[in-house]
């Protein structure tokens, strides 16, 4: 990483020809990108239930339709007929329409004067008002067309548009237009009439999605450039983010063509994510670059200084943002899982061109990157200061009760979180006010629902030709028909009771299955197997009952769902075996999987989180506590969730994980910070303090990007979306309030020592196998003895030991010479002079007394200070290291009494 | 007045066409119009009455095929023409008795008895469009070639398994009448006149059903009007196709005209239609 960044600044015109001949490669492809918008993305695509569902579309016919809705109170006249009439004709020119269920295409079985009619309804016009009646009647009459293509009150129709695989291969825009056009010279006749259905729901989305795009990319991209140009005070410091991001936009959209991942209206704020999280890193660049400038270092200097100091936080920061959006990409359902991918590539591709096109760019800008004079005044700093400062002295001083308060607020939130419900269908997922969910609101006061649920009955070849399996197929349809919310209930009972009645002369009393096979085959007579196909096989093994309702919320899907399964399962109607689908039913269980992936896309990003943390700063404790305080906003997010009735969808989901991975990288840049300072300073508080001045900034200015970004995603016209979006940002906001109260609370008293402490130690194998303190323990042992320790530096002249001091700590030399001395009249008296391996305090640790000498640095010294209460530690933890520690410590203080010639007021100096 | 009924060629009355087969062998290919070669096609399959044991197949992807045997009869009288079916296999449906008429002024009535209901029923004229015993043909496919109902134009010669065929698309000509075919193309074959394939077409002009003809030198079918054996009706949207396959077949026998009658077909038990199907010389056993 940091060679690629040296790499662009010495080589900044190779790499932005680079950038921009990948740039231009990647446009095309980009231009390719494909478009999803079905609501088969809103569904796991393997697995049981989507077998069953595609068998059931394949057996008895597809549920992709369009359909034609015309209302008015008088429907029903020669006049307006003869404009459905048109309409229709129109309607069957159209390619991507297979075939039309309506008043003008349905047999209408029925006796007609004792002659028996199978004509449609509307077969022939009716020429006059009386006729036009009789036609109305006749339709509301037949119970297989009241409620499902006429209105009981005559005043609306519907037409149903199956649409052919043609549909698939054009634009959804054109097949909308189609229809609009035939619709349109006859829109001043009727009260209402509309398209409905996939292709004008598609439109409309897609229309919205591109809509979101012109309102909300340039959004971002103005907040962004305000306020990185405010905070920065440097124009190009607020345009070079936009840079990348737009070079990472169309490299994105690229990877998504070449891997296959469709647009959808989750991914579709992928630009967006990539300007505002992108700009997050840019942003500590060019500040930790133009603040080396300020130091007065040259440009390569300050590129290198920059490239130093941030390569590994950024890494670290951007491992955990991609990582939380890769964990969204372990989801089964394909809308997470291709917003996953896109986001991991978009987010993978926006750091990697941080690390190597912002040095190019910075070198070509340098001259307007030179920090004006005065621009960081003291004024500021004094501020930051003063601010850091009484906030850490409030927190330190307050550090039980404000862990009280957050963690009161904190279980209530949790516990309000226990009220989200999952939810997930499409129709909930656009605004109320939207046409599409205007037309269906229309649609369902008058006929019943668009919702299809399909159950099916299997029994073997040719049993549903017998009258037992008829008979328990017409219970099962009547049984369903007194549930709750199904508004209608269709099988091929219905269709044989009809014509059975119909064949007697209208007889209402033989508006059942017929008694005997050979009247149900004689009966078979006057259909062909596709004017069934809906409701039975042409084997006559599976029998469908065709249910509709007239609301999609996924709850309430689930709850009939369970009663129709409980119904089925009661035994009462005797069938093998059943199957119970649709594609809103395979919508609505995927909040199962919503939910579940919620649970293992956190606990993924918790674990990596953990992980990352402690390969960092090598302590469990020190993971533990970063996952605290970044789950505090998470759980606060949950608690408003509940709250507010916010349900867990493919939006909201997501939103735990990503920000934690976002969140994250405030408390790591926080924290390593907090590290370099305290280590400097030698004073934790101090260290917390100078951490939160310095940071407090940059980690605003991010926080405030990234909030005000999510927020943006607000406007979107998708509900997922939008609260997502203010979840986000709410979640932003909480991190950066927990990030100053929470952190410095936690690690107040916490010693950290990274990885690259103990690395930067430089311990040398043999100071371990020399040293007494060291004797048998293995280089592992020894290490961990070290970070279970406290490493101390000290320069030349300073003293770690003061005579009287009370002491309970140990040290042993790591680096560096010390001597111990005592005052006495006739001068100083130096009692030994120490090298690495000696020990020295060891009396005190043991007994707790104050120190007899004064233990000098007579060079700049590295020590190894361990006190009884972590030795305590070790010995829970560690047992054996402890013992042999221990062991060690008792054989130094003895070799020590016992050598010849050794005064025993020096091992009491050296204590 | 060309008779409506028997869209089946085998089941199509005739006088037999052998001076005008020399005649139009004659002609130039080239000069005959659509029109010239529908009359000489449609006057080649006139007979006085018909009859024939026919074994109907539906096949249906995914399914075993439904076998059903039928006794089917024509007359004519005059301008008046009367056809039934009688289904004589399944047990389930036997019985089943489909009259078709149409009077001297051209209206068609259909009537069906059905032996779970006990007596014959009268159906709607729009029946035509309606399914023919739960097969691939319509009550519209049955009919004949009827020229004055129609509009023809002819199309580029085609060619049917080797055969040289003109190719005349017909439309429906009459406004008040529907129909389920926007038109049909029928191949019908050079020199014999025979139909050998009709393919229909719905208002997007896309392909909805094909019916192939096919055997029609043999033996089974006795009469002097040629007739194809088998007839097999496929539908593209269901991908199933039902077969009509002649088992014997006897042309201008002379039928006698009750049989033709609502009344005599509701009530004819199963002994009378063997003894009937005996006086014709048929020797086929249905049970």
């Amino acid at each position: 990483m940091i060679r690629l960044a040296l790499l662009s600044w010495e080589r900044k015109y190779l790499c932005l020809l680079l950038v921009i001949g990948l740039t231009l490669a990647a446009v095309p492809l980009a231009k390719r990108v494909t478009l999803d918008l079905g609501v088969e993305s809103l569904y796991p695509t393997v697995g049981l239930a989507v077998t069953e569902y595609e068998k059931a579309r394949a057996t008895f016919g597809t549920d992709e339709v369009a359909a034609i809705y015309a209302e008015d109170a008088q429907l029903f006249t020669p006049e307006r007929l003869a404009e459905l009439n048109e309409i229709h004709k129109h309607l069957t020119q159209l390619p991507f329409v297979a075939k039309i269920e309506s008043l003008f295409t349905l047999p209408d079985l029925r006796d007609q004067g004792g002659m028996i009619s199978t004509a449609p309804v509307l077969a022939r016009l009716p020429k006059t008002v009386e006729q036009a009646v009789k036609a109305k009647e006749r339709a509301v009459t037949n119970p297989l067309l009241r409620g499902q293509l006429v209105a009981e009150d005559g005043t609306a129709l519907m037409m149903i548009l199956r649409l052919s695989p043609k549909y698939r291969e054009m634009k959804m825009e054109d097949a909308v237009k189609a229809l609009d056009a035939i619709l349109a010279p006859h829109q001043a006749s009727f009260a209402r009439l509309f398209q409905i259905g996939d292709p004008f729901t598609q439109s409309w989305m897609r229309e919205r999605l591109a809509a979101d795009q012109r309102l909300i990319l340039p959004l971002a991209l103005v907040i962004v450039l305000v306020l990185l140009t405010i905070t920065q005070r440097n124009f190009w410091a607020g345009i070079l983010p936009i840079i990348n991001a737009a070079v990472a936009i169309l490299w994105t959209a690229a990877l998504m063509q070449i891997f296959g991942i469709p647009v959808n209206f989750l991914n579709s704020i992928l630009p967006a994510l990539i300007v505002i999280i992108g700009a997050t890193s840019d942003v500590h660049f060019v500040h930790e670059f133009r603040d080396h400038l300020r130091q007065g270092l040259d440009g390569t200097a300050a590129m290198q200084a920059t490239v130093k100091s941030l390569s590994l936080p950024m890494m670290l920061t951007s491992c955990t943002t991609v990582l939380g959006f890769a964990t969204t990409a372990l989801n089964e359902l394909p809308i997470l899982r291709d917003f996953g991918m896109a986001a991991t590539l978009g987010m993978s591709g926006r750091f990697l061109i941080s690390m190597f096109l912002l040095p190019a760019l910075l070198r070509m800008l340098l001259p307007f990157m030179m920090p004006r004079a005065g621009s960081a005044s003291a004024n500021d700093e004094g501020w930051a200061a003063r601010i850091a400062s009484a906030l850490v002295s409030f927190l330190l001083a307050h550090t039980r009760a404000i862990v009280i308060v957050l963690a009161i607020i904190c279980a209530a939130a949790l516990w309000q979180a226990r009220s989200i419900r999952a939810g997930n269908d499409l129709q909930s997922f656009i605004r109320a006010d939207s046409p599409v969910r205007v037309r269906d609101a229309a649609v369902n006061e008058k006929l019943a629902g668009l919702t299809m649920l399909s159950l099916t009955l299997q029994a073997d070849r040719g049993e549903f030709l017998e009258p037992r399996a008829l008979k328990q197929l017409e219970a099962v349809t009547a049984r369903l028909r007194k549930v709750d919310g199904i508004s209608a209930v269709t099988s091929f009972a219905d269709l044989l009771a009809r014509m059975n009645s119909q064949l007697r002369g209208g007889d209402a009393r033989f508006e059942r299955v017929p008694d005997e096979a050979a009247a149900v085959q004689q009966m078979m007579l006057f259909l062909h197997a596709k004017d069934y196909q809906a409701y039975l096989t042409p084997d006559h093994s599976q029998a469908c009952v065709q249910l509709r309702c007239d609301f999609t919320d996924s709850g309430r899907l689930l709850a009939l769902e369970r009663e129709i399964r409980a119904i089925m399962d009661d035994r009462s109607f005797n069938t093998n075996s059943y199957t119970l689908t649709g594609s809103a039913l395979l919508v609505a269980t995927a909040t199962e999987s919503i939910t579940s992936g919620q649970i293992s896309s956190l606990g993924s990003m918790m674990v990596m989180v953990f992980l990352i943390v402690w390969g960092l700063f090598l302590s469990a404790r020190c993971g533990v506590i970063t996952l605290i305080v970044n789950m505090f906003p998470v759980a606060m997010i949950f608690g408003i969730m509940g709250i507010a009735g916010i349900p867990l969808n493919v939006g909201t989901c997501m939103v735990a994980a990503i920000t934690l991975g976002i969140a994250v990288d405030d408390t790591l840049h926080l924290l390593v910070r907090f590290n370099r300072e305290a280590r400097e300073l030698k004073d934790e508080r101090r260290g917390i303090e100078v951490a939160i001045r310095e940071e407090l900034a940059p980690i605003s200015t991010t926080t405030i990007a990234l909030a005000s970004g999510f927020a943006v995603l607000g406007l979107s016209s998708f509900q997922p979306v939008r609260e997502f979006g203010l979840l986000s940002s709410g979640v932003m906001v909480l991190g950066l309030i927990t990030d100053m109260i929470v952190t410095p609370v936690m690690f107040g008293r916490t010693r950290i020592v990274t990885l690259w402490d103990v690395l930067g130690l430089n311990v040398r194998r043999s100071l371990i196998e020399t040293s007494p303190f060291f004797a048998g323990l293995s280089g592992w042992q020894a290490r961990r003895l070290i970070l279970a320790s406290n490493v101390v530096e000290h320069r030349s002249g300073e003293v770690p030991v003061k005579a009287g001091d009370v002491g309970d700590s140990l040290y042993v030399v790591l680096s560096g010479e010390l001597e111990a001395s005592v005052d006495n009249p006739e001068g100083r008296l130096l009692l030994k002079e120490m090298h690495p391996g000696d020990v020295f305090g060891e009396m005190a640790f043991v007994t707790q007394q104050r120190r007899t000498a004064d233990v000098t640095a007579r060079t700049d010294a590295k020590l190894l200070k361990i006190n009884y209460d972590e030795l305590g530690r070790l010995r829970r933890f560690s047992p054996y290291l402890a013992s042999r520690l221990l062991f060690n410590i008792s054989r130094i203080v003895c070799e020590r009494a016992a050598r010849p010639g050794t005064p025993a007021h020096t091992i009491q100096t050296c204590s | 007045m060309m008779s409506p009924f028997s869209s089946l060629p085998w089941l199509n009355s005739c006088v037999m066409a052998l001076i005008l087969a020399v005649t139009v062998s004659a002609q130039d290919d080239a000069s005959l119009t659509a029109e010239a070669i529908i009359k000489r096609y449609s006057e080649g399959n006139q007979s006085k009455s018909e009859m024939a044991y026919v074994k109907m197949e539906t096949q249906l992807p995914d399914a075993p095929a439904t076998e059903r045997r039928i006794l089917l009869a024509y007359q004519k009288q005059g301008e008046a023409e009367s056809m039934f079916m009688r289904l004589l296999f399944p047990k389930e449906v036997e019985g089943v008795t489909l009259l078709a008429t149409t009077s001297a002024k051209q209206e068609l009535a259909y009537h069906f008895f059905l032996p779970a209901l006990g007596k014959m029923k009268q159906l709607t004229p729009e029946a035509r469009q309606g399914s023919f015993l739960g097969s691939d043909y319509t009550f519209e496919d049955l009919l004949r070639e009827v020229p004055e109902w129609h509009e023809y134009k002819r199309l580029a010669d085609g060619e049917v398994e080797g055969a040289a065929c003109y190719v005349v698309r017909a439309s429906e000509s009459r406004k008040d009448v529907e129909s389920a075919y926007a038109f049909r193309d029928l191949f019908i074959e050079k020199g014999s006149f025979h139909l050998r394939k009709i393919a229909y077409y719905d208002a997007k002009e896309s392909l909805v059903k094909l019916l192939t003809a096919s055997g029609y030198d043999s033996k089974e079918v006795k009469g002097k009007t040629t007739r194809p054996r088998v007839a097999v009706m496929q539908s593209v949207e269901s991908k199933s196709k039902t077969t009509f396959t002649v088992i014997e077949g006897r042309v201008d026998e002379g039928i006698d005209a009750e049989y033709f009658t609502p009344k005599k077909l509701e009530n004819w038990p199963l002994l009378d239609v063997e003894e009937f199907i005996f006086d014709l010389g048929m020797t086929v056993d249905v049970n």
